[in-house]
């Protein structure tokens, strides 16, 4: 098992380049409207767009694959499920249980829909360092601080999130090794047996994730962190042409669709 | 009966642009009833080739028998079976044993080999209490938190966990790092009464010449993820030009020897073992 979800790629491409902000800001914005549409069009549109990211983010191709795989049940959990829960066109029936047309298609649909938020997202953290991240999203949150919150404190928890994020699944991965090694074998049974072999792994892996954050917090103090002390940044942000170039590309594909979406 | 790894390769590959190649073409057999000493310095590839061995870590490419079995075969369902018996045959204790324990308490993390091997509840308690009579584990740790534990008390709770379903094959990975004095030398013995009396064939991964010297009867020389040599403990502690190599040194003792050599004394330079160096030195003074 070896995943890449969050892991940072260097690399020197259009998405690198962009400022940390507008990058996180317009890929927020395509997944919500990914969501939003409800024409084929725009789906077949998105995936396109998905395609020409990738290229030119020069992401391996082997990486993309890679960040979907620990997802690819809920994937295939949505494409399965989705078949019998929904009203219209019956192609099968048995009993209680019937599949439409419509079930089939709307799974087909959210599964293409994740897919898409998975690869999106994924583009996001291969292409931007997690450190620049947490420095963009603390800049976002700016506005809070009329309200007497702390982005900065925000931004760190976020920061701290997605730094556990490839952490836990380490952990993860441990646990299944450690357990391996007294007899267990994963690899056994039929998917719910699989399931279930899962289930004694969450207890350890909640109690060593709050190990960490306390080893983690202690650290910090150690370090003299406060939540006031206004950190030096790595990299001041700033945007240039190419992000303009961005925001404008993005507005007129969803400003496409929009239009698309209201003549059909 | 025997394990046997052969043309084994492993990659690690955090993303598919960069991989490492952590084992380069492994051929081995360990016969059973011997105690293999994995040697080499930090980085060589001891610890994911003592994983392959204990069925953890899939091969990128090649096999691993153990019993004549193939442990990661996945074909049909047959050759699983026969893996999965296989595999249970081996324990491993892990390099840094806060990977190794999961469980609540210290008791449940003890029992859940014997558990997972479908024992009657008799049977699991006296392994359980047997495995930690062995590592000193008194009963008031029962219901400890493995995680709250100190080192060393982690290391043995990981070893009683192995322990506690009596693998034919144990694979031990630097147990004896961060134990106190008196429980490293537990560990030997312990190690050496399971050879003995339970026949026990053991792979022991250590960065001490001595310990080696004093238990092991074979050594796999290991560097940059090959092996350079698989020999008797005799054989490899006489090639200076492998030693060098591999960065490994000759035990105190036989330094010693040559040392006291060197000033006139007549002792033999060829001696490994702590006890015989003594009595070799004694011997040379009468
Ligand atoms: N999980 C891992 N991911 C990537 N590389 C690893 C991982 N574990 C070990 N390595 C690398 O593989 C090589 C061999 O490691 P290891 O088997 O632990 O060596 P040893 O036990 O002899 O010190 C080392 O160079 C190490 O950096
Ligand atoms: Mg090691």
């Amino acid at each position: 098992m070896n995943i890449t979800l969050g892991q940072y790629i260097d690399g020197d491409s259009f998405l690198h380049n962009m400022d940390s902000r507008v990058k996180f800001i317009l890929i927020v914005i395509l997944i919500i409207t990914l969501f939003l549409f409800n024409i084929y069009l725009s789906l077949f549109a998105y995936t396109i767009l998905t395609i020409i990211l990738i290229y030119i983010s020069k992401i391996p191709l082997n990486s993309v694959i890679k960040s979907i795989k620990p997802l690819y049940w809920i994937l295939l959990l949505t494409l399965l499920t989705n078949p019998f829960f929904h009203e219209g066109k019956n192609i099968f029936s048995y009993s209680i249980i019937s599949v439409t047309e419509e079930g089939i298609l709307i799974g087909i649909t959210m599964t293409v829909r994740l897919l898409l938020l998975i690869i999106l997202s994924s583009l996001l953290t291969f292409t931007t360092k997690t450190i620049v991240l947490a420095d963009a999203i603390e800049d976002l949150l700016k506005p809070l601080k009329y309200f007497k919150i702390n982005p900065h404190t925000i931004a760190m928890i976020v920061s701290l999130g997605l730094r556990f994020v490839p952490t836990t699944i380490k952990e993860f991965e441990q646990i299944v090794k450690a357990q391996k090694s007294r007899g267990m074998d994963f690899d056994d049974g039929n998917l719910i047996k699989k399931i279930k072999n899962f289930i004694p792994i969450i207890f350890p892996l909640i109690l060593l994730t709050f190990k960490r954050a306390e080893e983690l917090s202690l650290a910090m103090e150690a370090r003299c962190y406060t939540e006031n002390k206004i950190r030096t940044r790595r990299k001041k942000l700033k945007m240039t042409v190419i992000d303009y170039k961005a925001v404008l590309f993005v507005f007129l594909f969803i400003l496409t669709l929009i239009i698309l979406q209201s003549c059909i | 009966m025997s394990i046997e790894l052969r043309n084994v390769n492993y990659f690690y590959s955090d993303n598919l642009i960069n991989s490492y190649q952590a084992l380069d073409n492994i051929n081995l057999t360990i016969n059973d009833g011997d105690i293999v000493a994995i040697a080499g310095e930090t980085g060589a590839g001891k610890s994911t080739l003592a994983e392959i061995i204990a069925g953890l870590l899939t091969p990128t490419s090649g096999n691993v028998f153990v019993d004549g079995a193939n442990i990661y075969a996945n074909k049909n369902k047959n050759e699983k079976i026969l893996a999965k018996k296989a595999k249970q045959k081996i324990g491993m204790v892990f390099q840094y044993s806060d990977r190794q324990l999961f469980e609540e308490t210290v008791e449940k993390d003890i029992a859940f080999a014997p558990k997972e091997m479908r024992f009657s509840d008799e049977i699991i308690k006296e392994k359980v209490s047997c495995a930690m009579n062995l590592m000193g584990i008194s009963e008031d740790m029962k219901e400890a938190v493995p995680y709250n534990l100190s080192g060393g008390e982690k290391k043995r709770v990981a070893i009683a966990g192995i322990l506690s379903f009596s693998p034919k094959y144990l694979i031990l990975d630097e147990p004896t790092v961060g134990l106190d004095a008196f429980y490293r030398d537990e560990i030997l013995k312990l190690i050496l009464h399971l050879n003995k009396k339970e026949n026990t064939t053991i792979v022991l991964i250590s960065h001490s010449m001595e310990t080696i010297a004093e238990i092991a009867n074979k050594i796999i020389v290991m560097k940059g993820g090959k092996i350079l040599k698989h020999d008797t403990v005799y054989n490899i502690f006489n090639d200076k030009k492998l030693l060098n190599e591999a960065k490994l040194k000759q035990p105190k003792i036989t330094a010693f020897l040559k040392k006291l050599k060197d000033v006139g004394l007549n002792v033999k330079t060829d001696i490994i073992k702590f006890d015989d160096g003594v009595k070799n030195i004694i011997e040379a003074l009468r």
